[in-house]
């Protein structure tokens, strides 16, 4: 499980963290009014929502602390205790310490192992702090020293392990010998275990690498009679050559009940003076070896210190090993092999004279050095002194939406200042005659322009949702859908990570919803209905979305009945929607489009799901109030597929500035299918309408001066050519006659406000850099 | 059932599982040192291990398993004096 691939996770972390933020805040407030309840409802609400949260995944050190941080809030909440600030202490502690595991779960997809231990001791700390009311004095005692508290057991746990190393027997040990690093585990299962279903014989069994066990048990058995074969009375012991850590790792979710020491073989009782001699001799040859090399590299000493392990650890040197370590670490840590000499200098002596008393004495030591190395944590030792705001993991920065609207405004304006340079280099030349300053202005204005291209480029980036957002809703929608209607349906979500501006995006996801619910209902045949047909019981919808130029399509498709047009055909009638003639005209594919029409519904009954005839027409107008199309096909009995086609952006708009009645307009680029100039003998009177045929189809010609209600004429060329903008509105053509082209600009476009926005025949206006406004009409409301 | 106590032998297969402890306590009881044939064994629930513990059953065949037969020899092999008398007094 890695962060990048789950968005659950990815989620969790984002979360997570504010919830942090929000607790620090809470705990920082209380500390100054600590008897503001609303504030400690909401801190327990926060940290509730985090554990459950927390719940979802497979954290138990995490999960631990802070349900034992939840359960002191509670206390606190129900008025057992009131809020002090060594809680606040331990609370904040305890966030930090969730905010480690967090940054260790960001990098590595997982916590890191060997919290186990931080983990305990902090839950305890919490816990410590709650009055429970049989255990009050003892667990504030134990809180009050935590260290004292944890020494006793730890103690008795250090003699048992001190004990049975020193039964073991000596074929066991020698066996044991050449393994270096030697881990005593101790696991101590409740009594209770077994009513929580644990095992803790195969718990012990699956423990990486033992070398050695015992099984005892904790109390002397009682005679037979008396044994309660429920109340687990078993002490699990082992020798294990795996790290700490990984032993730490085995029992994550029981660290209170496991105790692991370094565990130092105490050296046979005759240990051969030659050996140890050698050994000795063998660690001194290590020192000359590190002083050896100029190029000094942090290999050598780790393989020194390996080398040395090994070695003390043949001769029953063990005790001494501990200081190694530390040695090796600050060697490591100061690229110099000083620390790491001088040890070899205090423990292996040049004189090499060993007295066998100091075998002796290390023999002796073992178990004490042994027991401070179990209490001063190892090589799993957890990073545990940063604050949680020292890290700089959190690379996600979640800003306010109209933080960005802002950024996205001033572009905008950019845009505009950018668009008055070619003016200005025009007037340098036309009106002051100075062609060189023209050129450098529009030689600047390139690079302007590349500036913020690249600008707008990127603040859209900001803004750039994937189309997942919409989709994950799907599958379960699908399913509970497909299993109230009894139907059987497969669902596939293809290209899940398009991008698209977060506003369309947001507003896709209620027309996407009926377009489902739509092909569920009505498209989706019953599974005894598909079997008869041939097809696989189970049905197939899919859902896909892919980028396309400067549009995102989203493509819904099913392999249900399809539409039949002779059905839509009879309904458009019988509901008056259509009359007799226009049917008669039709084709199949223009009838399977009258279920866009206000009012259409094909199904017999009207569920709750859909068939109230507000579906589809819902859907086209969401759709086109994106600036986006819908297309509709379908094959009787095969299956029908929708196409919606919407704009990646709707911040910047395409638009051709035409010229008509002495002003200038601009017409939304998506709709321009050409522009021509016609011949004026070329055009054809139709009754009242003007007509021409335009490669080989008849386009119906529109004045817009007329439409607009203007009293002037359109304007023609020297040729006696009409300029005509071809649009394609509705899947029709119509020819927009004007008085003469501009060219192509990029707009923000703005709608209309108060009383304009009344106007449908406008879609808004834009600014244009000589400052002069221009009105973007609105062909769809404008021609129909 | 996997647990058998036939001629005055244990004999257990297969899994031993946590509610089998009850049954397996009733067999043993009275029986200290009662012989056992674990061979068929796959896996023994700890509740039942301890019960095995209790009764000091001598074990006549180990499992077939090499972790299992390693522990369960850990478990009920006869345990130095010495173990024992350090873990009362602790």
């Amino acid at each position: 499980m890695t962060v990048a691939t789950n968005p659950v996770l990815q989620q969790f972390l984002l979360e997570s963290r504010d919830f942090l933020q929000g607790i620090a805040e809470s705990l920082l407030a209380l500390e100054r009014a600590p008897g503001d309840t609303a504030r400690m409802d909401e801190l327990f609400r926060v940290v509730h929502t985090l554990k459950g949260n927390c719940g979802l995944f497979e954290f138990p050190d995490m999960f631990r602390v802070i349900h034992a941080a939840e359960d002191l809030m509670s206390a606190v909440r129900e008025g057992r205790m009131t809020f002090a600030g060594s809680m606040a202490d331990a609370l904040l502690d305890a966030m930090d310490f969730v905010a480690l595991q967090l940054d260790d779960i960001e990098a590595d997809g997982q916590p890191g192992s060997g919290h186990g231990a931080a983990s305990a001791t902090l839950a305890a700390r919490l816990r410590a702090l709650v009055p429970s009311d049989a255990a009050a004095a003892p667990a504030l005692a134990a809180g009050a020293d935590d260290a004292a508290a944890a020494a006793a057991p730890a103690s008795a746990q250090a003699g048992r392990m001190a004990a049975a190393l020193a039964d073991l027997p000596a074929a066991v040990r020698s066996a044991l010998a050449p393994h270096p690093a030697l881990h005593w585990v101790e696991y101590a299962p409740e009594a209770e275990c077994f009513f929580k279903g644990e095992d803790p014989l195969y718990q012990a069994m699956q423990m990486p690498d033992a070398v050695w066990q015992r099984v005892v048990p904790v109390e002397p058995w009682p005679v037979l009679e008396d044994v309660d074969a429920y109340r687990c009375n078993l002490l699990f012991q082992a020798l294990t050559t795996a790290p700490r850590a990984a032993v730490e790792e085995h029992f994550r979710y029981v660290p209170e009940q496991v105790w692991i020491a370094p565990a130092d073989l105490p050296a046979a009782a005759a240990a051969d003076p030659d050996l140890v001699a050698d050994a000795l001799a063998i660690v001194r040859s290590q020192g000359e070896a590190l002083q050896a090399g100029d190029d000094w590299v942090a290999g050598r000493v780790q393989a020194v210190l390996a080398t040395i392990r090994a070695c003390c650890g043949a001769i029953g040197r063990g005790a001494s090993l501990a200081e190694l370590e530390e040695c090796g670490a600050a060697a490591l840590a100061a690229r110099s092999a000083a620390p790491l000499l001088a040890w070899i200098e205090r423990h292996a002596p040049a004189a090499g004279v060993v007295a066998p008393a100091a075998t002796a004495t290390a023999t002796a030591a073992a178990p004490v050095a042994a027991a401070d190395a179990g209490a001063a944590p190892t090589d799993g030792e957890p990073k545990f002194n940063r604050r949680a705001d020292d890290h700089a993991g959190n690379r996600v920065l979640k800003v306010e939406q109209t933080k960005v609207d802002r950024l996205m405004n001033l572009i905008g304006e950019m845009v505009v200042a950018r668009n008055g340079l070619p003016y200005l280099a025009g007037r340098a030349e036309d009106q002051y005659g100075m062609r060189e300053l023209a050129r450098e202005i529009k030689a600047q204005h390139a690079v302007i322009n590349r500036i913020v291209e690249e600008m707008q480029d990127a603040i859209m980036q900001v803004r750039m949702t994937p189309v997942s957002f919409v989709f994950q809703r799907f599958p379960r929608l699908v399913r509970d859908i497909a299993r109230r209607l009894g139907k059987d349906v497969e669902l596939t979500l293809e290209g899940e990570a398009t991008e698209a501006d977060k506003n369309v995006i947001e507003a896709l996801a209620d027309p996407l919803v009926h377009i489902v619910r739509n092909a569920l209902d009505h498209g989706m045949e019953m599974p005894d209905e598909r079997r008869a047909a041939g097809k696989p019981a189970t049905g197939r919808l899919v859902i896909a979305a892919r980028q396309e130029a400067d549009r995102v399509l989203i493509e819904v498709s099913d392999d249900g009945r399809g539409i039949d047009p002779a059905r839509i055909r009879q309904k458009a009638y019988a509901k008056g929607l259509v009359d007799e003639a226009a049917l008669g005209r039709m084709s199949d594919q223009e009838a399977v489009n009258l279920v866009f029409l206000p009012g259409f519904s094909t199904a017999e009954t009207v569920s709750d799901l859909s068939g109230r005839g507000v579906g589809m027409d819902a859907v086209r107008n969401a759709v086109e109030a994106l600036n986006g199309a819908v297309q509709l096909s379908s094959v009787p009995g095969e299956g029908t597929r929708l196409q919606l086609s919407l704009p990646l952006s709707m911040a910047v708009s395409n638009v051709m500035i035409v010229e008509s009645g002495g002003a200038r307009y601009g017409v939304p680029m998506d709709l321009v299918v050409e522009t021509v100039r016609v011949p004026a003998r070329d055009v054809h009177r139709i009754k009242q309408h003007e007509a021409a045929v335009l490669r080989g189809r008849i386009v119906p010609l529109r004045s817009l001066n007329e439409l607009l209600a203007l009293e002037r004429p359109q304007r023609r060329n020297d040729q006696d050519e009409i300029a005509t903008l071809v649009l394609r509105v509705h899947g029709q053509y119509i020819g927009l006659v004007i008085d003469d082209f501009c060219g192509v600009m990029e707009v923000i476009l703005k709608p209309l406000a108060g009383i304009l926005g009344c106007l449908n025949a406008y879609a808004g206006s834009a600014l244009l850099g000589d400052g002069s406004v221009l009105m973007v009409i609105n062909p769809k409301e404008l021609l129909l | 059932m996997t647990i058998e106590f036939t001629d005055g032998v244990l004999v257990c297969a297969g899994t031993l599982p946590v509610d089998d402890a009850e049954t397996l306590l009733q067999i043993v009881a009275g029986r200290p040192g009662v012989a056992a044939d674990l061979a068929a064994c796959e896996h023994v629930h700890s509740a039942c291990l301890q019960v095995l513990m209790a009764a000091r059953v001598t074990v006549r065949a180990w499992p077939a398993g090499d972790a299992l037969a390693a522990w369960l020899r850990a478990a009920l092999a006869p345990a130095p004096a010495s173990t024992c008398q350090q873990l009362t007094t602790t």
